[in-house]
């Protein structure tokens, strides 16, 4: 490559910098217009925390009641599963990810389909694939289809709504009548002698029936009686409460366990008034308003808190910016009707007679018009509907023999509830104003953003609509953000900004240093914002938005983009220095290096734009990097040759003092320094060689020492745990195992916080709330974790913390504790997560040969089998913790078997049996109770107590739907035991089990899957025909991505040689330009590893990228020592001359680059400091190498290995 | 160079060791549970069945001489003054609870002693005529079929005196049956007749009910016919009192009843204080016998599904190995179920802790603590 002379430059160059100078009016306009230009695009950008990545899942959910697992297995979900495949679109099975996955349980299947993440329009896939499923046979009683496409939708804002306890007075009204029914109670008593009675109060909503509950209650109470733990009760009732006066030798907390464990052992304790108050005892009847205050219920109930969040979800809906609101906890009223089968019996009635009768009376049904006199319509209105449930209960059902009316409600018990048991139930646990930790039922809100609007506008307006709404709800209704993504976003992008800002400040502090001339640093000082301003106009126009990777990708190009204007900046000076008039010189300098810069420049840009080949989540993920550091690349191009010449044609002036020759600098300082030892070196060169290779194994020692994590976790003010029973846990336990859990991690909180802040710690110093989804997974408020659809037997808690930097350090201390204390559950903490990996060792082990359905039996007990081994590898490893798998074990079941013969004799049939099961057991709907907007079933169970038990059901009275017969059930069934599979998963339509499990805390899934290994491979030598284990969780996602940035650098180091190649018009000189890599790449991993910092996919993206700003270095190295070469100068001296020129520029551009990053990773959490660490180390390395190593190598190619070579270029130079 | 390499051969050798002195895995904690012993039961099973409650004894009081009722019993009110006698209402034995028009009786009485006054004065006749035959007879003046037609004159006329004398007798009880008397001590279930009513017949004018002994009546299967024996004592309750009670089986259907197949047994309960009333339902625990043989019972929730897939039911029993408590697999056979409990027939000895709860994630042979 030639250099063209001055003269020649200034006689016909018309390049950008030159009319930048001479038109210096257009030339600041520009500039204005790309500032405004910067600041309208900053604005207007998109913010967010994440890089949007859509989640093209959609969930197909379908009910068969009554089905068994196996039979939803086979008849509905395979079939469902078999229209969903038939979509092109579909996602290709990886062991990462999936494209389809079911569940199928008994009753119900689930279904997950994820499509490819290229596909822009998923909605119409969606529809497609909706319309398909519509069209599948399903058997009877099955359906309909539930294909839900908003499944991958994130609420921006998930706000809990609970109620606060019960105030004094309300509570002070209750104990003034309690009281007064103590004392008349015990003034009413004969004996005296037995010492002093205590009472058990019981209290409920006034809109409940004392005598209700009464019936229950005396149930307990007869069989304490019974017990002899109590003696001489006397009743009392009054509005809205119940109790007994007794006397009783056992002390109050074991009174009240007893009462307890006689409603779990005989009663349907989760069907126990949601909105009754826990029982009180008390002593002396004066105390009683202390005893209920001490423990007082809810002061709104559900249907309150149903009715406020109705009003308040419309309200916000009302904000423009508001796409969705979603409410979650909502318990569904109900009206019961209790029945006894004795007392209907007795009345000759069966529950269908009472069904027709109420469904005749509550119509709405036209009655036709009445035209009166021609001058007015009359509408008759025939409808009988009921207006409130204790108007059912006045319908006649029958007439007596004496020819009396017979009233619903003297056969029934009629009470106004929640649907119960309830299935799926959300709770609220914080501080109240006193200190105490409080837990109330919630209703969670799930408000989702419209999509391209602006978060803090958003969240700007939904406060003003929960203003406007609070003023019409109660003022201590609690109203909390449990999750709040317009914060997140503030503080993410606020925290990346002060990075950037920091690092913008360390470059300017760095060449203020580095060129210790005030002019140059105010024109870095200037560059950089410029630079930065045209960086945002760009990313604006091609759509980038803000967040931690588009502003990391800033930081990160900082050094970049600082290089080109360091070197603009140089090459001013130099000319000025040279004695060309400022006009000249400040774009002669820029101009001479501008084919240096544009290739160093072009260089960059093909070392990251490959990331844009990276795919799935992580592609998406890094999408904006590789643009962002474009946009940033191109800018400081043009900004180095347009306005730095501009600002240096104001600001630089020539230094005063005389500029050391090369000879001075060879000899005096610094440089001298560096000249010495580099001779050193280009003499030993071969040594120098030798020890250089020795670092490079250090490092490929290094490199095996480390430890490898794909992604690593966010650091959140959330983090939440995957609360798992058994699989036929009912809600009621799992509800009890949630509010063993909460304590568990409050203690562990209260633990910490004492270990950390001394015995001063206020309560709510570090746990600020804990929200609870019972019976499901809440909305999805995190783009990563996928909410778990409908299961009794599972719960989400999440957990809110006041200071995100705690929530890593206390997510050890909480498994632990929760794993050790809680008996009965499966409880996974986890912090949430940038790129999902769900368990970090997962095995999946899958069936491919079920050819015969029905072999279904064998075929699943083999993949246990197969599971169990597996399972067994895992648990002799010794990091493996809380080793299970997915399908979790077969449940016990009791099966009602009907006897045909007996049932036939008997007139009765199976469907009798089942109808009257249903209805005693499930309870059956009779009609509907509509109320303001709500239809509220109505629905007829038996009474408590004649189900409570297992035995119970075999007292059932069967009805006979042709007959007038009843039979006992007994007489027609029997009660089996049998075991059954309660969860089938499929994974691409074959069975699959997953062997989960997490490391131990300190250890990482790759030690765990190292350790597994050789007996799995053994294990997969033994596997029958048609059985797989395959590797998934992270191993599986670090695989893929390993591979994927792998074929990512080859094309980025091939692009980058290409280019070389271009610029040195040689195929050999490239490979010199790349041999100082591999020092980088050790120097990075040498940081890793000193950092104490996994290698993951972060790092390794340090890693590639790292590639290119050695090689842009290096580079302008090169034009150096061609440069000196041209001059003349014999090769020693041109390799050091170089790198004498280059010294200052090339420490100011790293130490730019690498203190610039110090912010990044010290903000930026663990997601950039892998990132960070490498780059900095790489770097830091790669600069010694690139100085003294690099001349030292070029030296061994030209004078020993003769492949570059140096006298022959000198002689055609000469010739020049 | 010579010192720098020394450096570097240092810091290898610090890499070595520290990658050689890595972390010691962790020890696994035990997992938590809870227990629950298993023991020894002979309870026997609870059927629960309703029956409804009849009175001992039922009259449904007919009237016989039919007419219009003129008197019903009057009784004193609670609401002051009087009124007719009504459900509810005790009555004595020979109480006249209604009367029935008695002058229609009385006339037929009447006419019935003018027809024997009649027919005895047409004996007083025929006697006569007879003596008078029979002197006749005697002194051979009178024909013998002259003397076998007074005789039989004679016959016929004192036979009409004897109905006569039947049918005054009726007339008498049909007016004596006007009045309709309670036949024994005992309540008015119902009243059917008022004043002025015309009851023919038959009709059923008051219903009694004696219910100082009531019966409970109720169906059982076949197959739990051997828990039912005559005189065993059964105890109920009923929705309506707080308090049981008690009676023996008196009655044993010896046939089922063809349309549900189900066998009637009665049970008589005395009732003093009247407070079962008739129409009742009660509900009785049948079998709450004691078992032949005691059975191992553990909770409903300890039994798991065996970790290898296999077919059958095991339960975790903690034991202490080595002072450590270790949740070891049985695999057991299942009896029948009682209340919330389930018999293990074989692998669970009495007295041993059984897992309630956490034996889903338990493997054989794992360290586990017992929670609380």
């Amino acid at each position: 490559m030639a250099h063209r002379g001055d003269a020649d430059l200034i006689q016909n160059e018309r390049g950008t910098a030159r009319f930048c100078i001479e038109n210096r009016q257009i030339a600041w306009v520009l500039l204005l217009g790309t500032i405004v230009g910067g600041i309208y695009g900053y604005t207007r950008m998109p913010k967010r925390k994440d890089p949007d990545i859509p989640v093209r899942v959609a969930s197909v959910i379908t009910r068969w009641p009554g089905g068994t697992a196996m039979q939803v297995e086979q008849l509905v979900t395979r079939p469902l599963e078999q229209s969903i495949a038939t979509n092109q679109y579909i996602h290709p099975p990886t062991g990462g990810d999936y494209g389809i996955k079911s569940l199928s349980m008994p009753g119900l299947s689930i279904i997950n389909v994820q499509l490819i993440d290229t596909l822009k329009d998923t909605k119409r896939e969606f529809n497609d694939m909706n319309l398909k499923l519509n069209a599948v046979q399903l058997p009877q009683g099955a359906g309909p289809v539930n294909f839900n496409s908003d499944f991958g939708d994130t609420a921006a804002l998930m706000l809990t709504v609970a109620s606060p306890l019960e105030d004094r007075t309300a509570i002070a009204v209750r104990a003034q009548g309690i009281r007064r029914a103590i004392e008349k109670v015990r003034a009413a008593r004969r004996e005296r002698a037995k010492g002093n009675p205590l009472t058990i109060v019981y209290c409920f909503p006034l809109s409940i029936q004392p005598e209700l509950v009464q019936r229950n209650f005396r149930l307990v109470v007869q069989w304490a009686v019974a017990k002899g733990y109590l003696s001489s009760p006397e009743y009392l009732a009054g509005p809205g409460f119940v109790g007994v006066d007794f006397f009783s030798e056992q002390d109050d907390a074991s009174i009240l366990a007893l009462g307890r464990s006689f409603v779990q052992q005989a009663l349907h304790e989760s069907e126990i008034h949601p909105d009754a108050w826990p029982p009180v005892i008390v002593h002396d009847p004066a105390q009683a308003e202390d005893r209920l205050a001490a423990n007082p219920g809810s002061k709104y109930s559900y249907r309150q808190l149903d009715e406020f969040t109705d009003l308040l979800g419309r309200t916000i809906q009302g904000a423009n910016e508001v796409s969705r609101v979603d409410r979650n906890g909502i318990l569904n009223e109900q009206v019961y009707l209790d029945y006894s089968q004795e007392r209907l019996a007795s009345y000759g009635l069966q529950l269908s007679n009472v069904s027709n009768v109420l469904n005749a009376r509550n119509i709405t049904a036209p009655g036709g018009v009445l035209d009166v006199s021609n001058k007015k319509n009359l509408i008759i209105d025939p409808s009988g509907q009921f207006n409130n449930f204790e108007e059912i209960g006045d319908v006649a059902v029958g007439t007596s023999d004496f020819g009396t009316a017979v009233y619903l409600r003297d056969l029934v018990d009629i009470s106004s509830g929640y649907q119960s048991p309830p299935n799926y139930l959300n709770f609220f646990s914080r501080w109240d104003d006193h200190g105490h930790w409080l837990r109330t039922r919630a209703v969670t809100l799930a408000v989702q953003m419209r999509q391209g609007e602006q978060v803090g506008r958003f969240s700007v307006r939904v406060n003003e609509k929960i203003q406007a709404a609070q003023k019409l709800l109660p003022a201590d209704l609690l109203i909390d953000r449990t999750s709040d993504q317009p914060r997140q976003v503030k503080e993410n992008v606020d925290l990346f900004m002060d990075a950037l800002y920091e690092a913008i400040a360390l470059v300017v502090v760095v060449s203020l240093i580095g060129f210790w001339e005030w002019r140059s640093a105010l024109m870095m000082a200037f560059s950089i914002p410029i630079t930065l301003a045209m960086t945002f106009m760009f990313a604006f126009a091609v759509g980038v938005d803000i967040q931690q990777v588009s502003i990391a990708t800033l930081i990160i190009a900082l050094g970049l983009l600082v290089d080109d204007p360091v070197v603009a900046n140089d090459a001013i000076t130099r000319s000025l220095v040279e004695g060309h008039p400022p006009l000249i010189s400040a774009w002669l300098g820029p101009t001479k290096l501008a084919h240096a810069i544009m290739f160093a420049t072009i260089t960059n840009i093909v070392a990251y734009l490959p990331f844009l080949l990276l795919t799935g989540s992580t592609g998406e993920f890094l999408f904006t990097l590789p643009v962002v550091m474009t946009c940033a690349l191109v800018a400081s191009r043009i900004v180095s040759m347009t306005f730095i010449p501009l600002l240096g044609y104001y600001l630089l002036r020539p230094a005063k003092k005389a500029e050391l020759t090369i000879e001075e600098r060879r000899a005096r300082g610094f440089t001298g320094h560096y000249y010495r030892l580099g001779k050193t070196l280009i003499d030993h060169r071969w040594k120098t060689f030798a020890f250089s290779l020795l670092f490079l194994v250090l490092g490929g020692f290094v490199g095996q020492k480390l430890k490898s994590q794909f992604f690593p976790e966010d650091v959140q003010y959330l983090s939440y745990l995957d609360v798992y029973l058994p699989n036929d846990a009912p809600l009621i336990a799992t509800d009890q195992a949630v509010q063993q859990v909460e304590e568990v991690v409050r203690q562990t909180v209260e633990k910490f916080e004492r270990e950390h802040h001394g015995k001063g710690g206020k309560p709510g110093e570090i746990l600020k709330t804990i929200t609870s989804f019972e019976g499901g997974g809440g909305p999805r408020f995190w783009f990563s974790v996928t909410p778990q659809l409908q299961q009794l037997n599972y719960a989400q808690v999440i957990i809110e913390l006041t200071d995100k930097d705690y929530t890593p350090l206390l997510v050890g201390p909480i498994q632990r504790a929760i794993t050790s204390q809680v008996p009965g559950t499966r409880v996974d903490v986890r912090q949430l997560q940038t790129n999902p990996v769900e368990y970090p060792v997962e095995l999946r082990v899958t069936g491919l040969a079920d050819i015969n359905p029905l072999e279904e039996e064998k075929d699943i007990r083999t993949m246990r089998g197969i599971a169990h081994s597996v399972k067994q590898i895992l648990r002799d490893t010794p990091y493996a913790n809380r080793v299970r798998d997915d399908w979790d074990l077969d449940g016990v079941q009791v099966t009602l078997k009907v006897d045909p013969d007996r049932a036939n004799l008997s007139g009765v049939t199976n469907a009798d049996v089942a109808k009257s099961a249903t209805a005693a057991m499930s309870g059956t709907q009779l009609t509907t109770l509509r109320r303001g907007d709500q239809q509220i079933p109505v629905v007829a169970r038996l009474t408590m107590s004649e189900r409570g038990q297992l035995s119970d059901i075999q007292n059932l009275y069967v009805y006979s739907s042709q007959t007038n017969n009843k039979v006992r059930l007994e007489q027609v069934s029997s009660i089996e035991n049998e075991i059954n599979t309660l969860r089938i998963r499929h994974h691409e339509q074959f069975r699959t089990i997953s062997v989960q499990c997490f490391p131990a805390t300190g250890h990482l899934a790759s030690e765990v899957y190292k350790a597994a290994l050789p007996r799995l491979n053994e294990l997969r030598k033994m596997l029958p025909p048609g059985y797989r284990i395959d590797v998934s969780g992270e191993q599986a996602k670090q695989e893929q991505g390993f591979q994927n940035l792998v074929v990512v650098m080859a094309v980025s180091v091939f692009l980058i040689f290409l280019a070389l190649v271009f610029q040195f018009k040689s195929a050999v000189k490239p490979f010199l330009v790349f041999a100082a890599t591999p020092y980088g790449v050790v120097g990075a991993l040498l940081a890793l590893w000193i950092m104490d910092v996994p290698f993951g996919f972060m790092a390794f993206l340090g890693v590639a990228s790292l590639v290119g700003v050695i090689v842009s270095h290096v580079i302008v190295l090169f034009d150096f020592i061609e440069e000196m070469h041209e001059k003349g100068e014999p090769l020693e001296q041109a390799l050091l001359d170089a790198g004498i020129v280059r010294l200052r520029p090339v420490m100011i551009t790293v130490g730019a680059t690498v203190l610039a990053l110090f912010p990044l990773a010290l903000h930026g959490g663990p997601l950039w400091q892998p990132l960070c660490y490498a780059q900095i180390g790489g770097l830091g390395v790669a600069t010694f190498i690139t100085l003294l190593l690099v001349s030292v190598l070029y030296s061994i190619f030209v004078l020993d290995l003769k492949i570059v070579k140096w006298e022959r270029i000198e002689r055609e130079s000469g010739k020049k | 160079m010579n010192r720098r390499r020394q450096a570097v051969g240092a810091l290898v050798i610090l890499l070595w060791l520290t990658g050689c002195g890595g972390k010691k895995p962790p020890e696994k904690t035990p997992v938590p549970v809870t227990v629950s012993v298993a023991e020894l039961y002979s309870g026997g099973t609870n059927a629960r069945y309703s029956a409804s409650i009849v009175a001992n004894v039922q009259v449904s009081l007919a009237f016989k001489s039919a007419g219009y009722v003129t008197e019903v019993l009057q009784v004193r009110s609670p609401a002051g003054g009087t009124r007719y006698v009504d459900q509810g209402d005790w009555v004595k034995k020979g109480t006249v609870l209604a009367t029935v028009r008695e002058d229609d009786y009385r006339n037929t009485l009447q006419q019935a002693e003018g027809q024997l006054n009649q027919a005895q004065a047409a004996t007083l006749n025929a006697q006569q005529n007879f003596a008078r035959a029979q002197a006749l007879m005697d002194a051979n003046a009178l024909t013998q079929p002259d003397y076998d037609s007074a005789k039989a004159q004679l016959d016929s006329t004192s036979g009409s005196v004897k109905t006569a004398e039947g049918a005054v007798k009726n007339a008498k009880q049909a007016l004596t049956d006007c009045r309709l008397a309670a036949p024994m001590d005992s309540w008015v279930a119902n009243r059917n007749v008022d004043v002025g009513d015309f009851a023919a017949t038959g009709t059923v004018g008051f219903t009694l009910v004696d219910t100082r002994l009531v019966k409970a009546v109720f169906g059982v299967p076949d197959t739990l016919l051997g828990k039912v024996q005559l005189g065993q004592k059964q105890r109920m309750t009923t929705g309506a009192l707080p308090r049981a009670f008690e009676g023996r089986i008196t009655a044993i259907s010896p046939a089922a009843d063809p349309k549900s197949r189900s066998f009637q047994v009665e049970v008589t309960i005395p009732n003093p204080r009247n407070e079962l009333k008739s129409g009742m339902i009660a509900t009785l625990d049948l079998g709450q016998g004691k078992l032949e043989r005691a059975v191992t019972v553990v909770p409903l929730s300890a039994i798991v599904s065996p970790s290898n897939g296999m077919k059958t039911f095991a339960v975790y029993v903690v034991v202490s190995e080595a002072g450590h408590d270790v949740a070891r697999q049985r695999l057991v056979e299942l009896g029948d179920t009682y209340g919330n409990r389930v018999a293990v027939t074989q692998g669970v000895t009495v007295g041993e802790r059984v897992i309630s709860n956490g034996g889903t994630y338990v493997i054989d042979g794992q360290a586990v603590q017992i929670a609380r």
